[in-house]
């Protein structure tokens, strides 16, 4: 993978998502897609396994230095919710990518809507548990799962725009080069 | 020698193990992982700025004002509002100056707490789950948490200044204000009002967020007072500094009976919506308030 690209397009995607969350959210709500879970899914659909792996993880850190939390009369960071969430959405859809066609746009949606559930799941329980210190204000978990929900809709709704125009790109990511068939004999 | 590629299960464990001790160790012990967050916004900010703009060119928080020389009526009433919003700040000062000036025969020494700079800041992204938006402009511009954000084209405010990073600025809009300091005060004021001795007699009432960008109180109605839908509600909350008092929190849109014949439920809304606001002016409280 060139992590050159892959960091230029994490750029990219984490400015999207704190640039247009507002103006993409459904209504009042905060359900939005989410343009930095899109580009991870892709990553890890297309990279070798451990790369997908830290590119997922590189990411998920990303929005948990992006998204502070309420925390009584300021902000706080917490790393780990959504960086943990994307290591394991990255690592179910590194297992199950052999079973799906991976040009099919189809299969790209679907990646994508189960793993926001899945990125939802987790860091909705970390911050619940993290909420237990009481320093930062995490509210009702079952409206933050909701909204995670939602947004897992929302991306895969996004991920039919993204995905091909990614798999587009793939050669400039070095994907297509690595996944290439060899033939012949190795010199 | 072939070079050895980590198995994937190992990378997980030791990187999922490292995560999660990240975010489940003490807050004194993960403080520093903050740090990273202004290199972070430093690299996204010059992206996320012309998204930000884009986002609310899609969605509009504030209507642009026009820059002919002949103004529109738009830009009149936003005028309007400017002067009245001042008046009315005027002659609270001058309450507050004769409170002063009782008390100074006590031997109290005079500080203006009405005092602040302002900082027009643009949006540059946001949160709206947590209820926040990021401007431009931090500790270098020398704005401080405690900040009073107001939008950029009338005298609505939007939030409060709630964490100050190196090039950015973090205010939490006061519309979805998850904290638990309770309900906010405001004067709930006639439409057409202008006299400030009715402005400052006019009803109190506690708004609190419902989570869907208005809010909601009870107001106490006889004696001349009634509760109306077009009503403006003008903040007069002593937790704020003293530079956001009486500024504009929302027009009330509704207003439901309660089961004491003498009350009624108000639900305000913003003029617009402060979390889609392109830009803000930062009132930055001078004096005893800022420090």
């Amino acid at each position: 993978m060139s992590w050159g690209v892959f960091l230029i397009a994490a750029w990219l995607a984490l400015a999207c998502e704190w640039g247009l969350r507002g103006a993409a959210a459904l209504g009042p709500t905060a359900i939005a897609p989410s343009f930095v879970l899109v580009l991870a899914v892709f990553v890890a659909m297309w990279a070798p396994s451990v790369h997908a792996l830290f590119g997922c993880v590189v990411l998920g850190l990303g929005l948990d230095l992006l998204m502070q939390l309420n925390a009584g009369e300021g902000m706080r960071v917490v790393v780990g919710p959504n960086a943990l969430g994307f290591l394991l959405m990255g690592y179910a859809v590194v297992i199950s990518r052999s079973l799906v066609f991976r040009r099919n746009i189809q299969s790209g949606v679907f990646l994508t809507l189960l793993g926001g559930l899945l990125v939802a799941i987790v860091a909705t329980a970390l911050l619940g548990a993290r909420g237990l210190y009481g320093d930062i204000e995490v509210g009702r978990l079952g409206g933050r799962l909701v909204t995670g929900f939602g947004s897992a809709v929302a991306s895969a709704v996004l991920a039919v725009v993204m995905i091909p125009g990614l798999t587009l790109l793939s050669g400039a990511f070095g994907f297509r080069k690595q996944r290439a068939p060899k033939f012949g004999t190795r010199r | 020698m072939g070079s050895r590629t980590p198995s994937p299960r190992r990378v997980l464990g030791v990187l999922a193990v490292v995560l999660v001790v990240l975010c489940l160790a003490p807050p004194r012990f993960t403080a520093w992982a903050g740090w990273f967050r202004d290199p972070m916004m430093v690299v996204v900010t010059p992206a996320s700025r012309p998204m930000a703009r884009l986002s609310s060119w899609i969605r509009p928080g504030d209507a642009p004002v026009e820059r002919d020389t002949e103004i529109g009526l738009e830009e009149a009433l936003r005028q309007k509002e400017d002067l009245e919003t001042r008046y009315f700040d005027a002659v609270a000062q001058i309450e507050a100056l004769r409170a002063t000036v009782r008390e100074l025969q006590g031997g109290r020494e005079l500080a203006d707490d009405r005092a602040y700079e302002t900082f027009v800041a643009p949006r540059t992204g946001g949160d709206p789950e947590e209820g926040v938006i990021d401007v431009r402009g931090g500790s270098r511009n020398a704005i401080r948490s405690g900040a009073v954000a107001v939008a950029g084209t009338s005298q609505q405010l939007v939030g409060r200044v709630a964490d100050v990073g190196l090039l950015t600025s973090t205010v939490r809009v006061f519309t979805r204000d998850k904290s638990e300091r309770g309900p906010m005060e405001v004067l709930v004021v006639r439409a057409g009002v202008t006299d400030a001795a009715a402005v400052l007699a006019s009803p109190k009432c506690r708004l609190e967020p419902v989570g869907d960008g208005t809010m909601i109180g009870e107001i106490g109605v006889g004696d001349g007072v009634e509760a109306e839908v077009g009503m403006l509600a003008r903040l007069d909350d002593p937790y704020w500094p003293a530079c956001a008092q009486r500024l504009i929190v929302g027009r009330v849109i509704e207003v439901r009976n309660t089961d004491h014949p003498l009350h009624r439920k108000i639900v305000v809304q913003p003029e617009f919506d402060p979390m889609h606001v392109a830009s803000v002016v930062l009132r930055i409280p001078l004096g005893e308030e800022g420090a």
